[in-house]
């Protein structure tokens, strides 16, 4: 390499440091710290309210929420219980018809599942309803005498012998009918004419 | 119980809130001058030069919460500016040669030696071209590079290179500024 190109070379290095860095020494126009921090502010203001400041109405409208909910729930509470004592329907618990009875024993109509589920619901409902309402002394409650009761003991009241002797003559003709029932035995189902026209 | 702990809540986020506005106040007055200067070498206008440094703070406003987490505040500045002044550029950055070598012969026509072509004030704008139609990987270091607040290292922190990445594109883009500067000197003296 000659002189003559170095010394270029070295033109061109010194000449390119110095325009880099003059490329680099740019300066901002006066004030532009203050004219930053006004648009930041004015920006600021114009932002909406943080997310916190919405927390207490968040809380009111969740606590009007749960009471609200909690009223509706003891209401409707009261208004089953309510139902339960003004039916006052006896009800059985545990103890099977005999109907029920005889059908579990002879397997004729094994119960389904399906069944069971509706049948377990309304006595865990109505266990439910009874376990509300206090417990009575005579089960099931007393009822007024109907109009052909209220008859029948005025009868009894004034003609007491021949109201003994009907009772007495009732009785055993029940018991007899029974008994003649008894032995003819059961019926013989005769086939109709519709089963044989559809075997 | 629940509104006295909201109350301290807002009590404790307004502290919060007055701590980061002032933190923030600091950093426009230590750094606006950094964020500027990366903007204009990038955009190389000062009006535009401005508005990205307002950018700039307005997205660390945005971001005021994180002021605490920042360790170097200076790059972390730097690198936001940097993006923001790369999405405000446009087109521009690809400038082919020809461009420079067309600005040549007007400044030749007027100086007689190499040393007096490179005296004139026109070959700043032939730099700018030169480096303009550099690849951005050899372009955004040397950009970056001009800035005298700068380190490589900080360099490398801003573009999300490694520092000898950084010096090793550095060494090859003023290589290719030197000799392509050289080749028009020549072309002068062989005129």
């Amino acid at each position: 390499m000659e002189p003559k190109d170095k010394e270029r070379e070295r033109l061109i290095d010194e000449w390119l440091d110095g325009t880099l860095k003059q490329r680099g020494a740019a300066e901002p126009r006066p004030g532009l710290e203050d004219r930053v921090l006004a648009s930041l502010r004015s920006a600021s203001s114009r932002m909406p309210a943080p997310a916190w400041s919405w927390r207490p109405a968040w809380i009111a409208l969740a606590a009007t929420v749960l009471i609200g909910g909690a009223l509706f729930l003891a209401r409707r509470s009261g208004s089953s219980r309510q139902v339960a004592t003004s039916t006052g329907f006896p009800v059985k618990l545990g103890t099977p018809t005999k109907a029920e009875s005889r059908g579990l024993q002879t397997g004729a109509q094994a119960p389904s599942s399906r069944h069971q589920r509706q049948v377990s619901t309304p006595r865990h409902a109505i266990e439910t309803a009874i376990a509300a309402v206090p417990k009575l002394e005579q089960f099931p409650s007393p009822q007024p005498l109907s109009e052909q009761e209220q008859i029948l003991v005025r009868y009894v009241q004034q003609f007491p012998r021949e109201a003994g002797l009907m009772a007495r003559a009732q009785t055993e003709l029940s018991e007899q009918e029974e008994i003649d029932r008894q032995q003819v035995g059961p019926t013989i189902e005769l086939p109709t004419s519709s089963d044989q026209e559809n075997p | 119980m629940v509104a006295g702990q909201v109350i301290v809540n807002q009590a404790m986020a307004e502290t919060r809130a007055e701590a980061t506005d002032e933190e923030l106040e600091f950093a426009v007055r230590d750094h606006a001058r950094l964020v500027y200067r990366v903007s204009y070498s990038v955009l190389r206008n000062h009006h535009d030069a401005e508005d990205a440094t307002q950018e700039t703070f307005f997205r660390v406003w945005r971001y005021r919460k994180k002021l605490a987490e920042v360790r170097e505040l200076r790059t972390w500045l730097a690198r936001i500016a940097w993006r923001v002044a790369v999405e405000r550029r446009k087109k521009a950055s690809e400038v082919p040669w020809d461009e420079a070598e067309d600005a040549i012969p007007k400044i030749r026509s007027s100086a007689t030696s190499a040393d007096q072509l490179l005296l004139q004030a026109e070959m700043q704008g032939v730099l700018d071209c030169l480096i303009a139609a550099l690849p951005s990987k050899l372009r955004d270091p040397l950009t970056l590079s001009t800035l005298e607040e700068m380190s490589p290292t900080q360099i490398a922190d801003v573009l999300g290179m490694n520092e000898a990445a950084v010096r090793s594109r550095l060494f090859r883009a003023r290589q290719i500024l030197r000799n392509k500067l050289a080749a028009l000197l020549e072309g002068k003296h062989g005129a």
